[in-house]
C-alpha cells in the first residue's frame, strides 16, 4: 500500500514530502535526472539556493526516488489500484529498465509545456519554445542564440529573459502580445490579496530593474508575426497588435536576430489524468478542495489543475500529499493540511487573474500564411487543413486527423492539438457550421510516451518484487 | 521541452533520441537523423541502457533489428540523400508505427 507521485516540480515534491510525513510510503516517479522540474533546473549535481522541501525529500527514509523514469502507460487493474508502467534509464534508450508499479493511492503532478502558435518561419532552427530556451540556459548553461528575442504572453516570458542574460545572450527585446489595458482589467479582476501583492510586486520590480540595467526593450502589444531564413532563423518581422491580436496595418518591422523564444502560455500534461479516467473541465484537470479528481484515490497538483506557478503548485501538492495520505487509512497533520489549503485559495485568486490578464486572442490565425505548417510532424498545411473542413466536410477531430493527418505524428499533437482545433472552429465558423464535436479527442494518447517494439515485447518486472516488499 | 520530437537524433546508431532530453556520454558517436531510420545493423558502440544509473541492474544494450535494410526516407524537404543513408520508403510509414 503506497502513494505513487509522477513528476517531481514543485507539486509532486511537496506531495511526496506531505504524503511521507503523514506515514505513507511514497514511490516518486520523476523523468528528469534530478528533482525540482522546470521551475528549479539547475546543472547536474548543482545545489544552490534550493529551498527546504529538497533536504527533506532526500532524508525522508519512506520515499523512494526514482530519477530519469518515463511512465508511458497507467491502468486501473482490480482492488482499487492502479498500475503504472515505467521505463527508467537514459532519455529514449532502448532496454531501459522496465517495471510496473502498483498505486493504493496517486497524485498526479506532470506540470505543463509551453504552448506556441503557428506563424511563418515557427519552424525554422532557432525558434525555440520559452520553456526550451529556459531549460537549456539552466541546465546546460547553453544560450539558444547570440542576439535573441523573447515574445509572446505572460509574466513567465521574464524569467526567460532573464535566464538568457545570464548565459551571455544579448536580449533583443520582450514582446508581449497583449495590450496593458487586457492586462491591467485582467489583475484588477478579482481584489488581489496582500500576499500576492508584497510577493509578486517585488518579483516584478525586479524584472523591471534587470531589463533596465541590461537596456532590453519591452514592448506590450507587440509580437513576432514571420521568422525569416534559409537553414535557420536570420530575421523576424514584428507588429503592432490590437486588442484581439491582429496585426495592425503598417507597423511590420524587421529584426535581425539567431533566435527566437515564443511562449503562448501552458497546455497541461494531461496523459495520466486521462488514462485514470479523471474528468476535466476546460483542459484541466478538475479537483475538489482536497485535490482529489473525479476518481477515488487519485490526486492532481500542480499546472495540471491551473496555470499559477510555483507557489501555488507547492501549496496544492501538499494538500494532495495529505489527501493521498488519508486515502491510505494514515492521519497526516491537520494544521499544516490546513495553512496549505488556506495557501491555495489565495493563489488560486492570482492563478485566474493571470488568466484573465494573458488570454491568447483569436486575431493570431491571421498571421499564418496558407502555406505555414500548422502540425509540423506531419507537414500539414493551414491550406490542407482547410480543405479538410471545407472539401472533405470533417466536422469532428477524428475526422480532422483522419483526413489530413494532423496530429498523428510523433508528437501526438502535443504541439498543434489546441492550434489545429482552434483553426479548424474557425473555418466551420465561416461556413456555419457548430464547433468540432470532440475538441478533447487531440488531448487523448493511451500511450504517454513512445516505447521501442522490443521493449514492449519483453516482459516488465513488477517494482514490488525488485525491491522486495 | 522534450513534447515535440522536432529534435529526433542518431546516437551510437540508435534513431529516435530527443536531443533534447537525452545527456550525453563520453564517446557517444551523435548524427542527425533524416526521416524515418531503423536502428543500424551494426551499432558502433553499446547503447548502455542505465550503465551508471542508481538501481539500474538490468541487461543494457540494444538490440540489432534484424530486419534488414534500412528503409530511411529522405527528409521531407528534399534534403539530399547522405552516403550513409539510401531513399525510399512511404511518408505514411512513419505516422502509423506511432
Amino acid at each position: 500500500m503506497k502513494v505513487v507521485v509522477v513528476g517531481a516540480g514543485p507539486a509532486g515534491m511537496h506531495a511526496a514530502v506531505a504524503a511521507a510525513r503523514g506515514g505513507a510510503r511514497v514511490v516518486l516517479v520523476d523523468s528528469a535526472p534530478q528533482a525540482g522540474g522546470q521551475y528549479y533546473r539547475r546543472p547536474p549535481g548543482g545545489t544552490a539556493a534550493l529551498p527546504h522541501v529538497f533536504e527533506e525529500l532526500r532524508r525522508q527514509p519512506r520515499i523512494e526516488h526514482l530519477p530519469d523514469a518515463t511512465v508511458w502507460a497507467m491502468e486501473a487493474v482490480p482492488g482499487g489500484l492502479h498500475r503504472l508502467h515505467v521505463q527508467q534509464g537514459p532519455a529514449d534508450a532502448p532496454g531501459r529498465r522496465s517495471m510496473t508499479i502498483e498505486a493504493a493511492a496517486l497524485v498526479l503532478a506532470t506540470g505543463a509545456y509551453d504552448r506556441v502558435v503557428p506563424f511563418p518561419g515557427w519552424d525554422l532552427p532557432g525558434v525555440y519554445t520559452a520553456g526550451a530556451a529556459q531549460a537549456l540556459a539552466k541546465s546546460q548553461r547553453v544560450a539558444v542564440g547570440r542576439r535573441v528575442l523573447v515574445c509572446g504572453t505572460g509574466p513567465f516570458l521574464l524569467p526567460v529573459a532573464r535566464s538568457l542574460l545570464a548565459v551571455g545572450a544579448e536580449v533583443a527585446g520582450v514582446l508581449e502580445a497583449n495590450a496593458p489595458a487586457t492586462c491591467l482589467r485582467g489583475w484588477l479582476r478579482r481584489p488581489a490579496h496582500p500576499w500576492h501583492h508584497r510577493a509578486k510586486a517585488a518579483e516584478l520590480a525586479g524584472y523591471a530593474a534587470l531589463l533596465a540595467r541590461h537596456r532590453v526593450p519591452y514592448r506590450p502589444r507587440t509580437a513576432v508575426i514571420a521568422a525569416h531564413g534559409t537553414d535557420h532563423v536570420e530575421a523576424v518581422t514584428t507588429a503592432r497588435l490590437d486588442p484581439d491580436w491582429n496585426p495592425v496595418p503598417g507597423s511590420e518591422r524587421r529584426f535581425a536576430v539567431d533566435a527566437v523564444c515564443v511562449g503562448h502560455g501552458f497546455t497541461p500534461q494531461l496523459e495520466p489524468v486521462i488514462a485514470a479516467g479523471c474528468r476535466t473541465r476546460g483542459g484541466f484537470a478538475e479537483v475538489d478542495d482536497r485535490q482529489a479528481t473525479s476518481v477515488p484515490g487519485v490526486f492532481a497538483a500542480g499546472e495540471l489543475t491551473g496555470i499559477g506557478g510555483a507557489d501555488l503548485s507547492a501549496a496544492e501538492g501538499t494538500v494532495a500529499g495529505c489527501a493521498a495520505a488519508r486515502h491510505l487509512g494514515h492521519a497526516p497533520d491537520p494544521a499544516r493540511e490546513a495553512a496549505a489549503r488556506r495557501r491555495v485559495r489565495h493563489w488560486r485568486d492570482f492563478a485566474a487573474a493571470l488568466a484573465a490578464a494573458h488570454p491568447v486572442r483569436p486575431g493570431w490565425q491571421t498571421w499564418a500564411a496558407d502555406d505555414t505548417l500548422v502540425c509540423r510532424c506531419e507537414e500539414v498545411t493551414v491550406r490542407e487543413l482547410r480543405d479538410a473542413v471545407e472539401h472533405h466536410r470533417a466536422r469532428g477531430a477524428r475526422s480532422l486527423k483522419l483526413l489530413c493527418r494532423v496530429g498523428l505524428g510523433p508528437c501526438q499533437g502535443r504541439i498543434c492539438g489546441r492550434n489545429a482545433t482552434e483553426l479548424a472552429d474557425a473555418f466551420l465558423r465561416e461556413r456555419g457550421a457548430p464547433p468540432l464535436l470532440d475538441p478533447d479527442a487531440a488531448a487523448k494518447r493511451p500511450l504517454a510516451a513512445p516505447v521501442r517494439l522490443a521493449d514492449l515485447a519483453t516482459p516488465p518486472t513488477a517494482y514490488e518484487a525488485q525491491e522486495g516488499t | 521541452m522534450g513534447v515535440c520530437f522536432d529534435c529526433l537524433v542518431v546516437v551510437n546508431g540508435v534513431p529516435d533520441i530527443r536531443a533534447c532530453q537525452r545527456v550525453v556520454e563520453p564517446g557517444d558517436t551523435i548524427r542527425f537523423q533524416w526521416g524515418a531510420e531503423l536502428p543500424a545493423a551494426q551499432p558502433q558502440k553499446r547503447e548502455a541502457a542505465g550503465a551508471d544509473h542508481p538501481g539500474a541492474d538490468h541487461p543494457g544494450g540494444e538490440r540489432p533489428d534484424p530486419a534488414g535494410p534500412d528503409p530511411a526516407r529522405p527528409e521531407p524537404h528534399a534534403r539530399p540523400p547522405r552516403s550513409d543513408e539510401q531513399s525510399g520508403g512511404s511518408r505514411s510509414a512513419e505516422g502509423e508505427a506511432w
